[in-house]
């Protein structure tokens, strides 16, 4: 028998199933808008609706429980400008927040410098780089009341066995804020080795070979050619690190709760949950929440101007 | 195996119109080729034979059913991508196999196909890599194996040579070409190099700017260009220009050329353009119907002008010569054996039978 | 005599000295919180800590078994966060789907406006989504959290998405539809293995959102049978004289899901959070 050549067989029509070819109904635009409509009507309904829900709260003064709500203008406002613990927090607030991003940033962006070099293991030391990200924060924080107890904690023992911190009690309240901002790094500095390192991997060898021409050491190269180049992730990472942080509630509340020591990492997050849910008061706690929530306006204004001009280059 | 007829076919992106009301009967089993600049509609008018673009107006039909709202898989057409876009995460007998699989296409069937267009592209040794494993000729004809196991109404090829080398794109020509002479299926091929164009086509239609220029069988685009445009894009080196004036002399027709009229082309004598004597025209002249020959004797008046040489280019079996004319650069193909080099005094002969008259003012070539 | 560049040799012991550090820090707080889970009382309760010790148990680990819930708050958090996380993925990716292949007007303002709210401090809107959740009748009900837990990740989720979706060519889905497939078909069956790490990026990320989150699960609910892990863990340690061994066994066994999932997927994690970090 003859051989059967490709060609013919190719040209033996593929028997096909029937298929009934619908013609296309919608138009391009409304395929797009169904797609994306339940996550919209989520974001919408869950997220800023309950944004403007607690603008109308600010208004007015609520209980948690009782039916008391009476509109009282800026009242809410009037008397969280004239509170003196609202200062307070915010004072804590900045204090945490300035202090937390602050370590987080030198001690994130040093190990993602390190962590771009090349060495032996560097897979393995990324990764467990990324481990404190991973544990939930009430972990984190029981863990950390366990290595830092006062009697069998693992670390006031091994910085008593080198000669420091012999009476330091950190849980207590002299130590506390320290603690947490201390705790806040650990769990939060993997965002930054992320974030930088992701930027360091697109720096372009050759800009390095650049500066090695031009007889640049290992500062100047750092300072001339890695800085340049990190900036805008730096402004963007540090922006959203301090908003993150200054809003930030389950580690302080985790720590403390609402107890004596509690006081004295009252940051402003906290004391909206104390006075909505402690206190009671609705209103005067969203007139707290829409303080934040300007806040944060502004610090999105600044991240889109940043953000735009850095998808422009 | 299909008929595709475009009737004033239109295409608007928002406000901003890429394809203007073009019509086009393709004949079952022709090898049609749309060429022209980037931006002159060829693809968008592809996507929408395709039916990856919808029709902002007009129609298109496939053996006389019109098809504007089928989508893509009631058109039963088969594309080869620029890109080729084969699926990076299947190998390549999956690739192939893709669209038999989905018009459910038994499997003994389905391995007999994929085999068979395997060896027909000589690619049987690649079918169990992935594309990520293969090179740049290889994926290519790979994206063509996964046209043609289909058995398509028609093939549509968007530029799909133009990630190739020089050689690797002469070679996939040929082979394009015997391909469809071995399955004598309808192709409408996109591209925007006119060689493809003038080695592949059964018919050649020239776009430009969402409109067809010109279309007819290669040789016959060639040889008469309807304007300018048509005959500067197609054939290379490019047709010559040269600015010129047309003037009558006791009945006999004649072109000046050059600022000062210094050489003169008799015409023979024609009533088409008895209402532009005395006005500005264009000649349009091929390469090859300029002769260089090394010195003006012996030849008739009215047939040559002075061309003193000023760069040399050898191609190995023709030397490719340069020189300028009252501004406008003038190339000659030469004969290597008289050895050209710059600074040389030829005398180009005119072949004034293929020579073209252009009015300057719309473009058009002239009727003689 | 043999040349020794002592500033190589220098920074490569500052580079490995360094690397330990990270280690360290990172991985000893992890490391003793195993450690004291599978202690006897004596050795964690002693005043210096020991580091060379071998008894081992798994005492405080039947004790969270037998004396605590906390079989049913992991029960829960396991509902919850994969309930969120398929949930996550669906309308994640068809939203993300829609917004890199659809022309449509306002599609650039909503892809911005996504990115606004994941600034979002749950602590923001905890109230107003209280009372959302009460006249909803979805207090102390799972499914309250499941929706808390979607929209808190929806943002990032579709950010992260859609950078995938706009990586993988249109050719392909072209391709694949005058290939015969329907859209349907053609994203089921080559865009959706194409952007699958992105799709696993953003279900850890949810998954974890979900798994971790404590304010939400505070607020929302009071039976102790629809406690999460967090709350319960923290109801836990509050509740009695603390039982360090068996408060860390619990600390284990929250970690250990976040921590599996984390190392199986790590590749495509740092891919996506890179990318999300540095745009988002």
């Amino acid at each position: 028998m003859a051989a059967v050549l490709p060609g013919q067989v190719l040209a033996i029509p593929v028997r096909r199933r029937a298929r009934p070819n619908r013609p296309r109904r919608l138009p391009e635009s409304t395929w797009g808008y169904l797609l994306i409509l339940p996550a919209v009507l989520l974001v919408l309904g869950l997220i800023l609706y309950p944004v403007v829900y607690s603008g109308w709260l600010s208004l007015h003064n609520k209980h948690a429980y009782l039916p008391i709500e009476t509109f009282v203008g800026f009242g809410n406002f009037a008397s969280m400008f004239g509170d003196g613990e609202f200062w307070r927090s915010i004072k804590l607030g900045a204090i945490y927040g300035i202090g937390s991003v602050g370590l987080q940033i030198l001690v994130g962006v040093s190990a993602a410098l390190l962590l771009n070099e090349t060495f032996i293991g560097r897979t393995f030391i990324r990764g467990v780089a990324l481990f404190p990200y991973m544990v939930p924060t009430v972990v984190v924080v029981i863990l950390m009341k366990w290595i830092l107890n006062d009697a069998y904690g693992v670390l006031p023992y091994l910085l008593k066995s080198i000669g420091i911190g012999e009476d330091i009690l950190w849980l207590d309240t002299g130590h506390v804020m320290l603690t947490v901002i201390l705790i806040s790094t650990w769990t939060f500095f993997p965002f930054v080795v992320i974030g930088t390192l992701a930027r360091l991997q697109t720096i372009d060898p050759e800009l390095y070979a650049a500066a090695k021409v031009d007889g640049a050491g290992v500062v100047r190269r750092f300072i001339h050619v890695t800085l340049p180049q990190l900036r805008n992730v730096l402004f963007v990472v540090i922006l959203l690190r301090f908003m993150f942080m200054f809003t930030k509630f389950d580690v302080i509340w985790l720590l403390n709760g609402s107890s004596g020591v509690g006081y004295y990492t009252r940051t402003l997050p906290i004391y909206t949950y104390i006075k909505t849910f402690g206190q009671l008061q609705v209103g005067a706690g969203a007139a707290m929440s829409m303080f934040m929530f300007l806040m944060l306006v502004c610090f999105a204004m600044i991240y889109f101007r940043v953000f735009r001009r850095d998808e422009g280059l | 195996m299909a008929a595709i007829e475009l009737r004033n076919l239109s295409k608007h992106f928002g406000d901003v119109p890429a394809v203007r009301g073009i019509d086009l009967a393709i004949e079952d089993g022709e090898f049609i080729v749309l060429v022209g600049p980037s931006g002159c509609g060829k693809t968008t008018t592809l996507r929408m034979i395709a039916g990856l673009e919808s029709v902002s107006s007009g129609s298109i039909s496939f053996d006389e059913e019109e098809v504007n709202r089928l989508p893509p898989r009631g058109r039963d057409i088969a594309m080869v991508f620029q890109s080729y876009a084969l699926y990076p995460h299947m190998t390549v007998f999956a690739n192939m196999a893709f669209g038999l699989r989905l018009s459910g296409v038994e499997r003994a069937q389905i391995r007999e196909r994929v085999r068979a267009a395997a060896e027909l592209l000589n690619i049987s040794e690649l079918l169990r890599r992935r594309p990520r494993e293969l090179s740049g000729g290889q994926r290519q004809r790979v994206a063509m194996g996964r046209a043609i196991v289909r058995q398509p109404r028609a093939f549509l090829f968007d530029e799909p040579l133009s990630n190739l080398d020089a050689n690797l794109r002469a070679q996939m020509r040929v082979e394009i070409k015997r391909l469809h002479s071995q399955l004598r299926t309808t192709v409408v091929y996109v591209t925007h190099d006119q060689v493809e164009a003038m080695t592949l086509a059964d018919r050649i239609v020239v776009m430009r700017d969402g409109v067809i220029v010109q279309s007819g069988p290669p040789e016959e685009v060639y040889r008469r260009p309807v304007d300018r445009f048509v005959a500067g894009f197609i054939g290379a080196p490019k047709m010559n220009f040269l600015p010129a004036r047309l003037v009558a002399e006791n009945g006999a027709l004649s072109l000046q050329v050059g600022e000062d009229g210094q050489a003169e082309i008799r015409l023979p004598s024609s009533d088409a353009l008895a209402g532009k004597i005395g006005e500005e025209v264009e000649i349009g002249l091929r390469p090859e119907h300029l002769a260089m020959q090394t010195s003006g004797e012996g030849i008739e008046p009215g047939r040559s002008f002075p061309f003193p040489v000023e760069v040399v280019e050898p191609l190995g079996a023709e030397t490719l010569v340069f020189t300028t004319i009252s501004g406008a650069e003038v190339v000659a193909r030469c004969d290597p054996g008289l050895h050209p080099r710059p600074g040389d005094r030829f005398t180009a002969v005119v072949d004034t039978a293929q020579l073209h008259l252009i009015d300057p003012e719309n473009g058009r070539v002239l009727a003689r | 005599m043999i040349d020794i560049d002592w500033r190589q040799v220098f920074s490569q012991i500052a580079l490995y000295f360094g690397a330990g550090l990270i280690a360290v820090v990172c991985g000893f707080p992890l490391l003793w919180m195993v450690l004291t889970s599978v202690r006897p009382d004596r050795d964690i309760l002693s005043p210096a800590p020991k580091f060379w010790s071998f008894e081992y148990h798994w005492e405080h680990y039947r004790n969270l078994y037998n004396l605590t819930d906390f079989h049913i708050y992991f029960f829960n958090s396991i509902t919850i966060a994969g309930t969120a996380t398929l949930l996550t993925i669906l309308v994640a990716t068809l939203a993300a789907y829609g917004i890199t292949r659809f022309r449509f007007g306002g599609r650039e303002t909503i892809a911005g406006g996504m990115l606004f709210t994941y600034m979002f401090a749950p602590i923001l809107i905890i109230v107003p989504f209280y009372i959302l959740m009460r006249s909803a009748g979805l207090v102390n009900s799972k499914l309250g959290l499941v929706f808390a837990y979607t929209t808190f990740s929806l943002p990032f989720s579709m950010w992260l998405l859609r950078a995938f979706f706009q990586s993988i060519p249109i050719d392909l889905e072209e391709a694949a539809m005058t290939d015969g497939a329907s859209r349907v078909k053609a994203v089921a069956l080559v865009i959706v293995p194409l952007a699958l790490p992105g799709v696993i990026a953003v279900s850890i990320f949810t998954f974890i959102v979900a798994w971790n989150d404590y304010l939400f699960a505070r607020v929302l609910i009071n039976d102790n049978e629809l406690k999460t892990l967090p709350i319960g863990m923290d109801d836990l340690y509050n509740a009695t004289v603390t039982d360090w061994g068996m408060m860390m066994a619990g600390g284990v066994v929250i970690t250990i899901p976040a921590l599996v999932f984390f190392i199986l997927v790590q590749r495509y994690l740092i891919a996506g959070w890179g990318a999300g970090a540095v745009k988002g």
